[in-house]
């Protein structure tokens, strides 16, 4: 190189990578040939710049690009104005260089561009720092991070880059004193940094950072005011709990005298209502520990009660009603009792009894001495106090005792005042589709379903029953109608694809692979290819999976297979499946078949007349009868009075003799399935699903018809698990179908509920697909035996680990309250397998199995009661105590009792009082509930106990 | 005719304040205001003291984290500064999230407001750290002084100039827009008294899915979360997106739920919460999903392409000067409570339908606003935009397109359907009974929920199928 520098020039030293060489070239370049150079290098740039479709370096002629790009960047930063440069770095990687053998290659990189940056003079500098900082992106924060040292400069405000550089500070002392040796600016940084969100988890990962913060605080190197302001400010909101608790190692190694906290009470006192839960309780710490026992101690314990008595956390208020009964200790004479207990009385609305039973304590223990004000105040507080707290105040307040509330308040009190459940509405006559064009858009709203469902079981009813109209009318016209919405994207792909191929458009609607004929999905993809090009479905991959076809069932019975539950059965869409299997190959044959199973009501049932009709038109067209879609008319009827339908269908033309074994088969009584819960946890269980940790129970369903020897399947491994590990079916492709289940067999609410024990359980520590959620409301409102299987979803759904799925449990039984309000029930009933005793049995045995966290049914269940249904709530705690407290007051395994037994004792005393005038349980019925309230010692789960047993022995 | 304090540069909004509002010892909270860039000051507000200081700090708070909060994907965003209307009788301070699906509204009420509320006007109040962390320090104990107004620039600036841009605030204006019409859709359904609130607030816990949708409906004497629509339910999507009212449970009186009327198994809805304050309330406006923003909902989609074609910049809505000048002047009479379309109707000498569509226009720049606890509309003193509103409505843009290209086909010999095709890609659109639907994707996707598709509004603004009058 000589002369004039020319864009060849540096466009060579940009291709052989000499960073080093492009900074000395153009240091002290004029600013005219400058801008030359600049125009050049913006084309180059353009012209090779990465794109995302380069991905990561894999190939070398990508990490060749990759380095030239991040050279070119050199070049750029000593010949581009800033605002034609902040762009070009922001493209630039500044990652491709880990690659390099070297393992200062990226530094190298980085404090090359710097140099060239810093050639340029200080006003460039420090407008290339304000604009690469006004760009908020955290991939140049490493770059101006390099230019800031080469500067000498402070840090700019910008809280992501900041943000950055905490992360990448030393966690050495003295790599942090060296850090901070770059200015003051850079000290008071690192005294706000904490402030600012994010910065605190940073710590969890490297605790002694913490420490070194308050070691160079101690020493004066940070401004231990400021350290400490910009923590409490992070402790006082709310958002990311696990931020804080690095915000709060912090503090805790800077360990705040009483004089800063003292000088900070307002900051504290703010931590209490919005901090997260560790927030409030290091803030509440500190101040009890600042003022507790000192002149003006009480006027703080009373600021922070306030804020502290409306949160729900136990241990927070019990640590409020703590201080404010020390200061009322300490109180000298002549101070504000007054204040201090009024203070106290917003505990007696907390949810816990303990909180409740504190602020009752420390009230009775200053009533007489306080102004009658706060009595009445006091009284009027009381209401909603379990009974025997309020008999305690009432004994204290005298005269007059306890009085009626002069407003209502808001924990769901005792009394008859709350109406009983409401019954669901009855379901909605089944609306049909009215013309092609409005089975096109409910075609599309179908197809628009989410990945995970919930399929809305009526509309993909309503679009069956339309296209099968519209076919048998006018299929050209129904082709036209459709076409507009076929011809979308998703529509497309899939009904372009052969049986066989693997599709993903990102619906539920997606091909699986193999092709799987018996799936809903796949099904109803064949149905609309079908109509749209006449092409019949496929042939399946698979012998196992063949097509439904009649066959005289098992031996001895009297009726076709249950495709749902038979030995060749699989989650309950393959009922569906195989309908809309056959349905596609109909509608793709010459004579379009009868649509025998469409329901007449929204919940999927079907009136037995209209079956009759449909039956004898079929019979008088004649229209070809499908055995899939009889089965599942006949399953949507209910079992009695189908004499009528028995005539037509043992009149009909099926092979094999079918029809006269159909006939006799809907005549006799019909148990389509019996479900039964066995204790035996591992008798029945696969290895895989031993594996998978089941929850204690489990199911088998007798899937059979009527008196025949119903084959026994063990649920989970035949019926759920082999069939997706025999075809690779991925959950997620029935799992949005979860939803229709309960429409499907609306007779047999225990059967559908049964299979939804897989999804319920395998999901348990996660989300709960909506279409599960869904589907748990319907059940309890379908019709049929209530058995094990409606109880343990209902149950699993109201422990699931999913919050949003608790309500749905709780709709449940609200419903099931509605129809059975069990109040005539004690816990003798619980050796039967319904109704509330039972359910309460069954919860006991899993709670004491620790199927899952007492906890998490407590609020669900008082959701419950506090729907109307007390007496319903009562009986089924009053039948899980035993299971948890048995005849001698512990466990006979000689395990402790399940953490948590105390919440459900509290809600059983709430819901006895709630429920007055029911029979009182024998002793027999309480189990160990005595012997435990006979123990000493005053543990939650004893003073609970004693308390539901002063609560029966009242009632 | 108000001063507009909102300019807007480049896409953006360019606020000029004189100095960072502050909480201090003397003067106590000065809210610094925006001017208009060129204008001179303006009268404050507002000047005078809280009546209850911390009710005011900590609504006030609230209505900043809102404005700091992303419910949907949360991340770190920028912080937005929230909106003040005066309307000469009381204040209200409004922010949206990040993420567009809440809205928060302060209400500071004549009673809780001790000193001169100086004529109307809109501005935004700059809420930056250590003004947040002086209100966190503010309790019913201590004085809080506020100061709303341009002419608190001169007396609490040092002369220094602090120039901000707010990117974004176009999605502020979408939402109010859209609020506005979703919210006169509400109803009370249910009330909780104080320590109901407090009971059903903390129930709620921070847990839930992020981004499901659950029902609220009253039980007992409280309230419980359901998982389906049911008549006299409200819906809350987002639990989590009521957290901005827990520093506040302290103060609650009661929390008044509302929603619109909704059938058994009805999709998602709007809802609005408010807690009732000690002289102030505070209402929280939820969209019907978190991962929706309110100002992608399409609510007043229909209303403006009714108003004909694209306005120019001159154009100013139909009645919209009538109207506006009757909602004020019923707001000053009335004190400032909001006001019903009826009273409008009145004074403006227009009929109800009329005064609605001038509503709607007004509203789609965010000059009006509506009051869910009243039942009435408030003026917010906002610039008129008309080319801005048809930008910041692309689907009615992509309407006019579609219009203007030709895509509209004839309808069909029944009336009811036409095609519109564009680019080989075919769409029916179909009017039956005042309901529009189509066969695109969009359609199917949303349904009616989030307004119509850009085929509807241009079968709408081609006036190809007949109206009966009823536009749903």
């Amino acid at each position: 190189m000589s002369g004039v520098l020319t864009w060849d020039d540096v466009r060579g030293l940009v291709e052989r990578n000499d960073r080093s060489g492009i900074v000395a070239a153009l240091a002290g370049l004029d600013e005219r040939r400058r801008r030359a150079l600049a125009s050049d290098l913006i084309g180059y740039e353009r012209t090779h710049r990465l794109s995302a479709a380069d991905g990561w370096p894999l190939d070398p002629h990508v990490v060749e690009r990759a380095r030239r790009a991040e050279s070119l960047a050199v070049a750029a930063a000593g010949v581009l104005a800033p605002s034609a440069l902040v762009p070009v770095l922001t493209r630039t990687p500044w990652r491709w260089s880990w690659t390099d053998d070297r393992p200062d290659a990226l530094p190298d990189l980085l404090d090359c561009t710097a140099r060239a940056v810093v050639a340029r003079g200080p006003q460039q500098a420090a407008t290339l720092i304000d604009r690469l900082a006004a760009a908020q992106d955290e991939r140049v924060h490493d770059l101006l991070d390099a230019i800031l040292r080469r500067t000498g400069a402070e840090p700019p405000p910008d809280p992501g880059f900041r943000s950055s550089w905490f992360g990448t500070l030393p966690a050495d002392e003295l790599g942090l004193r060296a850090e901070l040796a770059r200015g003051p600016g850079w000290t008071h940084a690192l005294e706000e940094i904490l402030a600012l969100d994010t910065n605190g988890t940073r710590l969890l990962d490297r605790p002694q950072l913490a420490r070194h913060l308050a070691t160079l605080a101690d020493d004066g190197t940070l401004r231990r005011g400021a350290l400490l302001d910009s923590l409490v400010a992070r402790m006082q909101r709310p958002e990311r709990p696990r931020d804080v608790t690095g915000v709060l190692l912090v503090h805790e190694a800077l360990a705040p005298t009483v004089a800063e906290v003292r000088e900070r009470r307002a900051d504290y006192l703010a931590v209490l209502p919005a901090g997260p839960a560790k927030a409030a309780a290091t803030a509440l710490k500190q101040l009890r520990a600042a003022w507790g026992g000192h002149p003006g101690g009480e006027e703080v314990a009373v600021a922070a009660a306030a804020r502290v008595l409306v949160r729900p956390e136990t241990g927070l208020a019990t640590a409020q009603l703590t201080w404010l009964n020390d200061a009322t200790r300490r109180l000298p004479p002549g101070g504000d009792l007054d204040r201090l207990v009024t203070a106290a009385l917003a505990g007696f609305a907390h949810p816990a009894t303990s909180v409740r039973e504190r602020a009752v304590a420390l009230a009775v223990r200053h009533l007489e001495a306080v102004s009658p004000p706060v009595r009445a105040q006091a009284r009027t507080s009381s209401a909603d106090l379990p009974a025997d707290l309020r008999r305690r105040l009432a004994g204290a307040a005298a005269p007059g005792g306890p009085t009626a509330p002069s407003t209502p308040s808001g924990r769901v009190v005792p009394g008859p005042v709350v109406p009983g459940p409401a019954s669901p509405e009855p379901a909605a006559e089944f609306g049909l589709i009215g013309s092609p064009a409005e089975t096109a858009e409910e075609v599309a709203t179908l197809l628009a379903t989410p990945p995970d469902g919930p399929v809305d079981a009526m509309l993909l009813e309503r679009v069956l029953a339309a296209l099968v109209e519209g076919a048998r009318a006018d299929l050209p016209g129904l082709r036209a109608a459709l076409a507009p919405v076929i011809a979308g994207p998703r529509p497309s792909a899939l009904l372009s694809t052969l049986p066989g191929d693997a599709v993903d458009v990102g619906t539920p609607f997606t091909a699986p692979q193999p092709w799987e004929p018996a799936d809903a999905t796949a099904g109803l993809v064949a149905v609309l290819r079908a109509v749209v090009t006449g092409r019949p479905p496929g042939r399946p991959r698979g012998a196992r999976w063949a097509p439904a076809r009649w066959v005289p069932g098992w031996p001895g019975s009297r009726g076709p297979r249950v495709y749902t539950l038979g030995d060749g059965g699989g989650p309950l869409s393959i009922v569906q499946g195989r309908r809309l299997y056959e349905l596609a190959d109909g509608l793709a044959g010459s004579v379009v078949p009868a649509l025998l199973s469409t329901p007449t009501l929204a919940d999927g049932r079907l009136h037995p007349h209209v079956l009759e009709r449909r039956l004898r038109h079929a019979l008088e067209a004649p229209l070809p009868v499908r055995p899939a879609d009889l089965t599942l008319a006949l399953l949507r009827c209910p079992p009695d009075g189908l004499d009528g339908v028995a005539v037509l269908v043992g009149a009909l033309d099926l092979p094999d003799g079918a029809a006269a074994a159909l006939a006799g088969w809907v005549r006799s009584p019909r148990t389509l399935a019996g479900v039964s819960a066995v204790p035996s946890p591992g008798a029945v269980a696969t290895e895989r699903w031993r594996r998978a940790e089941p929850g204690p129970e489990h199911l088998l369903a007798c899937c059979g018809a009527g008196s025949a020897p119903a084959p026994v399947v063990e649920l989970w491994g035949d019926v759920v698990d082999a069939p997706v590990d025999l075809l690779g079916l991925p959950v997620w492709s029935w799992l949005a179908w979860c939803s229709t289940w309960p429409s499907l067999l609306p007779h047999h609410r225990d059967v559908v509920a049964a299979h939804l024990q897989r999804v319920l359980l395998a999901q348990g520590t996660g989300h709960v697909a909506d279409a599960v959620t869904a589907a748990l409301p319907l059940l309890a409102e379908a019709h049929g035996p209530a058995g094990p299987g409606l109880h343990l979803a209902l149950l699993y759904g109201l422990a699931a680990s999913d919050a949003g799925t608790r309500p749905a449990a709780v709709d449940g039984l609200v419903t099931l309250a509605a129809r059975d309000p069990g109040v005539p029930h004690t816990a003798v009933d619980a050796r039967e397998a319904a109704g509330w005793p039972y359910l309460g049995a069954l919860l006991g045995r899993l709670l004491a199995r620790r199927a899952f966290p007492v906890g998490r049914v407590v609020a669900g269940l008082r959701d419950v009661g506090g729907a109307g249904a007390w007496p319903a709530v009562r009986c089924l705690l009053l039948a899980a105590l035993p299971h948890l407290l048995p005849p001698g007051g512990a466990p006979p395994d000689g395990t402790d009792l399940p953490t948590g037994v105390h919440l459900l004792l509290a809600l059983a005393s709430e819901a006895t009082e709630a429920a007055p005038g029911l029979p009182a349980p024998s002793p027999v019925e309480l189990g160990g509930l005595r012997e435990v309230a006979a123990r000493r010692g005053g543990s939650r789960t004893v003073v609970e106990a004693r308390r539901l047993l002063g609560v029966l022995d009242g009632s | 005719m108000p001063f507009p304090t909102l300019a807007r540069m480049s896409g953006v909004y360019t606020y000029t304040y004189s100095s960072p509002s502050r909480l201090t010892p003397g003067q106590g909270l000065v809210l610094s205001t925006s001017a208009q860039p060129g204008r001179p000051p303006g009268p404050a507000f507002f000047r005078g003291f809280a009546a209850r200081p911390g009710v005011v700090a900590a609504g006030l708070l609230a209505v900043a984290e809102v404005a700091r909060a992303r419910y949907f994907q949360p991340a770190d965003v920028a912080v937005r500064d929230p909106v003040i209307t005066s309307d000469g009788a009381m204040l209200r301070l409004e922010s949206f999230s990040d993420c567009c699906g809440v809205h928060a509204r302060l209400d500071l009420l004549p009673a809780g407001l001790d000193g001169a509320l100086g004529g109307r006007g809109t501005t935004n109040v700059d809420v930056g750290e250590p003004l947040r962390r002086a209100l966190a320090r503010t309790d019913d104990a201590g004085l809080l002084h506020l100061a709303v107004g341009d002419d608190l620039t001169v007396t609490t600036g040092d002369g220094a100039v602090i120039e901000r841009t707010v990117p974004l605030p176009r999605r502020w204006v979408r939402g109010f827009a859209e609020v506005q019409v979703l919210s006169a859709a509400l109803e009370p359904r249910f009330a909780l008294d104080g320590a109901a609130a407090v009971a059903f607030l903390n129930g709620l816990g921070g847990a839930g899915r992020a981004t499901g949708a659950g029902w609220v409906v009253p039980s007992g004497r409280g309230a419980r979360t359901t998982s389906r629509a049911v008549p006299g339910a409200v819906c809350l999507p987002g639990p989590a997106r009521l957290g901005a009212l827990r520093p506040l449970l302290r103060y609650a009186r009661a929390l008044r739920a509302y929603g619109p009327p909704v059938r058994a198994g009805a999709p998602p809805a709007v809802s609005a919460w408010e807690l009732q304050l000690p002289d102030a309330r505070l209402v929280l406006t939820l969209s019907p999903e978190v991962r929706r923003g309110f100002s992608g909902e399409g609510a007043l989609l229909h209303g403006l392409a009714a108003s004909g074609p694209s306005p120019s910049a001159s154009d100013v809505p139909p009645d919209a000067d009538r109207v506006l000048a009757g909602l004020r002047s019923l707001e000053e009479a009335g004190g400032g409570s909001a006001v019903a379309v009826d009273a409008i109707a009145q004074v403006a000498g227009l009929p109800a339908e009329r005064v609605r569509a001038a509503l709607t226009s007004l509203g789609a720049s965010g000059r009006v606003g509506f009051d869910v606890t009243t039942a009435g509309y408030f003026v917010r003193e906002l610039p008129y935009r008309p080319r801005a509103v048809e930008r910041d409505n692309p689907r009615l843009a992509a309407a006019r397109t579609l219009v203007d290209a030709g895509a509209v086909g004839r309808p069909d010999p029944g009336g009811d359907a036409v095609e519109v095709v564009r680019d080989g890609r075919r769409h029916r659109v179909r009017r039956e009974g005042g309901r529009w639907s189509c066969t695109c994707p969009w359609y199917a996707a949303n349904g009616r929920e989030r307004g119509p598709c850009a085929h509807v509004l241009a079968a709408q603004l081609a006036g190809v199928l007949p109206d009966d009058g009823s536009v749903r």
